[in-house]
């Protein structure tokens, strides 16, 4: 008897020392890659929509023209070559060897129609409008020029960021719009197979693909919204990769021997919009007042759990031309006599619009507290999204919290909150915040283009028409045998990177 | 009995209109702009307002109604304007889904439902009552999202034997569906042992059991047949809770249904998918009050016999006027 208790023992001691050691390993013959992403996306063509979930899937569907390579350099991809011929003139040469995943060859053709489109569609004319839609040619079958409306210095971020992908033209004028973004025709190693709605978007390797295959044949981008079932399915195995994990996640994910944590500072900035356009709100002295009044410190470790910086300045630091100029200091009593000069020593009432989001609605709450040590009462008026865009874009928000995404790594769609044309309630109406924009988007040379954005940066500051609040962190998680895949600051990890332990 | 359906079937018309007028209003006059929310805060007013007239949303509420109702009578739903499809698809697609969950949790509650009334009802204030009492109330009052999560913690992450999430396939199927019938479990167990708490006191019953019955054809066909009108009522409104009120098991399981599908077009201002995906709803709900009435009918003749009579009665009137 004792001595089948002591072979049993070793025989489960032996089976859980072998489960130990596979775990550590892709279990054998592993051949796809599911990946949780946190929203459906409404389309997938890149051009039609702003929602990073859209542009990861997209990163294994669609390839840009160039890269950018670990040092920032930018790299041949689709294009070979290009030639700037003047400052609003550039020749593209495009390799000759790629094809879509109907079979058909990419040329210059596609390459203008993709690009033109950018520049009009209004999702994406934010990055492209400096395109000239009209003299932007092909020039032969495997070369094209891109004429520019204006010099403009974030061209090269934005054609190698996942904004800038490559459409089959033919494929997209015979589906049409809605259909091609639902089963969209790219370059890339992985073409679409099937998009259930609400559940899934299936991919499969390309055959004919250019480049080097991927480790997976298969991959699957599974919808879960719910944030904690997103991270238990992470660790229960369910899915390799797991994106945009909540705070509440973070330290299980990292703990949990079986999975890695990978987290950083995403690229967007929150802040306190203010209505400039609004009394009392268009008087400085209360702006800086109010600026004054908040201990900007406390209000990010309570509302980001820690989770992120206290904002410096009006973008993050890793982009070109950042000036740490902030943040205001937290004085009451300037604060208070800010208020009197500007005739309210009594302060006043104001409106701050949040909606149900875990960060907006913690952050009203302190606010309301911070401001009221200086007099001013804060309703909180509480509405639904729709409700609050539609309010904000009609300049009818007089406070509120916002985080707006940042499209690319440079400091022209980093300050993308700025330009007059803006509809958001900010409404400053200075033109020379515009100018300043204008010129930045125009200079080719980084050191005077930094000096630009630094004034800016200073400008903005000194008139303290928002608050900047804080750059938040985010981060990912993957099971224990995925490597390669990096943090993107723009929430956008390129999946092309995935590789298996 | 037919005409009786058919009755019904033109009675459910006047409501479902009443429901498309409802919610086409009350989406009218909600704030939230479809447009602005598809573009984003970076369009300009001119691309916003191009938007707007492009879906019809500039034309009065009197024109957007009627064409709307010209739509559903040819089928058309009219498109999702977010993914630009037509929302007749994609209700569709989610409605399988949610058919196949309600309709799984619903044989599922009424499996464990009426059995656990019959028994706490013949065996009233014995241990068995309390336990399934107090099951059946933990049942109702727990909160949804609750023990969707507890559900997954203790069979997905502790246990690890059942997928956390999705429904691809019967194993999926099994955590979403304690989730969603706990309440109907709860319900449908309480109504059970009330209502055969009634009928078994009635003289009937004493009846069959003098006559020699054995006791399960006493409970089974005396007692719960006639116990059974109340029951069936309340079976009838937990799928019609099941097929439009499973947002929080959905969401939680990650299950593309149509209740979250409804929330989050609600959220987006998607008009046409929550227009289309109410309707849908409540024309399932008028058929399920349809087949709760026609099973009241099949279980209980005197039932039966008033349709018949006031089909009579009505022939006779009209002979009698004409």
């Amino acid at each position: 008897m004792p001595k089948k208790f002591i072979v049993l023992v070793l025989l489960i001691g032996m089976a859980l020392s072998i489960a130990a050691c596979t775990a550590n390993v892709t279990p054998s013959g592993k051949n796809d890659l599911k990946f949780a992403i946190d929203q459906e996306p409404a389309s997938l063509d890149p051009y039609m929509h702003t929602k990073q979930q859209g542009f990861t899937v997209g990163t294994l569907i669609f390839e840009t023209l160039i890269k950018k390579d670990k040092n920032g350099e930018f790299v041949p991809w689709l294009a070979k070559e290009w030639e700037f011929v003047d400052d609003t003139t550039i020749i593209f040469k495009l390799r000759d060897d790629v094809t879509f995943h109907d079979g058909s060859k990419f040329t210059a053709e596609d390459a203008v129609y993709s690009l033109t489109l950018g520049a009009t569609s209004s999702f994406s004319k934010t990055v492209f409008s400096s395109i000239d839609p009209e003299n932007t040619k092909v020039i032969d079958e495997y070369t094209f020029e891109i004429k520019l409306l204006n010099p403009y210095a974030p061209l090269f971020e934005a054609l190698a960021s996942f904004r800038g992908a490559m459409l089959c033209k033919a494929a997209r004028e015979s589906m049409g719009e809605a259909e091609y973004g639902r089963a969209p025709v790219g370059t890339g190693p992985m073409k679409f197979v099937k998009w259930v709605s609400g559940d899934r978007i299936e991919l499969e390797a390309y055959e004919g693909y250019w480049g080097e295959k991927l480790p997976f044949e298969k991959a699957t981008a599974r919808i879960i919204v719910e944030s904690s079932s997103r991270s238990i399915e992470l660790e229960t195995g369910g899915v390799d990769i797991a994106m945009e994990l909540a705070f509440s996640d973070w330290e299980r994910i990292d703990n949990n021997p079986d999975t890695v944590l990978i987290s950083g500072e995403s690229q967007s900035i929150t802040f306190i919009l203010l209505n400039n356009s609004m009394k009392p709100l268009d008087d400085i002295r209360v702006r800086q007042a109010l600026a004054h009044a908040i201990d900007m410190e406390a209000l990010v470790n309570i509302a980001f759990q820690g989770n992120a910086v206290v904002a410096d300045s009006y973008y993050i630091p890793s982009i070109l031309g950042h000036k740490p100029v902030g943040p205001m200091e937290y004085n009451l009593e300037k604060a208070k006599s800010l208020l009197e000069e500007a005739g309210y020593p009594d302060g006043f009432e104001i409106d701050f619009y949040t909606y149900e989001h875990p960060i907006h609605s913690v952050v009203a709450e302190v606010l309301q507290s911070m401001w009221g040590a200086i007099g001013v009462k804060v309703n909180i008026v509480v509405v639904d999204l729709a409700t609050l865009t539609e309010l904000n874009n009609a300049g009818k928000v007089s406070t509120s919290h916002m985080s707006p995404a940042v499209a690319i790594a440079d400091p022209d769609a980093a300050l993308m909150i700025w330009p007059t044309w803006r509809t958001i309630s900010i409404r400053h109406n200075d033109q020379h915040v515009q100018d300043l924009l204008d010129a930045g988007r125009a200079t080719y040379d980084e050191e005077e283009r930094a000096k630009i954005y630094g004034e800016l940066q200073d400008y903005l500051f000194s008139k303290t028409y928002s608050i900047p609040v804080a750059f938040p962190k985010a981060a990912f998680g993957t099971r224990n045998y995925i490597e390669g895949l990096e943090f993107s600051p723009s929430l956008v990890p390129d999946m092309t990177s995935v590789r298996f332990k | 009995m037919l005409n009786y359906v058919f009755k019904r079937i033109l009675a459910a018309i006047p409501v479902l209109l009443g429901v498309t007028l409802l919610v086409f209003t009350m989406l009218y006059f909600t704030e939230g702009d479809p447009a602005r929310l598809i573009l984003g805060d970076t369009a300009t007013e001119e691309e916003v307002e191009a938007l707007r007239e492009e879906l019809g949303l500039n034309e009065p509420f009197i024109n957007r109604y009627i064409s709307y109702l010209g739509g559903l009578l040819r089928g058309d739903l009219g498109i999702d304007y977010i993914t630009g499809r037509p929302a007749k698809d994609e209700i569709m697609e989610r409605l399988g889904t949610t058919l196949k969950l309600a309709g799984a949790s619903i044989i599922f509650s009424i499996l464990v439902a009426i059995p656990a009334g019959i028994i706490s009802a013949i065996r009233q204030y014995s241990l068995i009552d309390i336990v399934t009492t107090v099951i059946a109330l933990l049942g109702n009052s727990m909160p949804n999202f609750w023990l969707a999560l507890m559900l997954i913690l203790f069979f997905s992450v502790y246990l690890g034997i059942l997928p956390a999430s999705g429904l691809y396939g019967i194993k999926y199927y099994i955590m979403p569906v304690i989730g969603i019938s706990a309440g109907a479990i709860a319900g449908i167990t309480r109504m059970t042992r009330s209502s055969m708490l009634e009928v078994i006191r009635q003289d009937y019953i004493r009846m069959a059991r003098i006559k020699g019955l054995s006791e399960f054809v006493v409970i089974v066909k005396h007692a719960l047949k006639n116990a059974l009108i109340p029951v069936i009522t309340v079976i009838g409104i937990q799928f019609t809770v099941a097929v439009g009120g499973a947002v929080v098991n959905e969401q939680v399981f990650a299950i593309p249904g149509l209740g979250k599908f409804l929330v989050d077009a609600i959220k987006a201002r998607n008009y046409q998918v929550v227009q289309g995906g109410v309707l849908v709803i409540a024309l399932i709900c008028s058929l399920v009050n349809l087949i709760v009435d026609l099973l009241y009918a099949f279980i209980d003749p005197r039932i039966k016999n008033q349709f018949r009579e006031s089909a009579k009665s009505r022939e006779k009137r009209a002979r009698e006027e004409g």
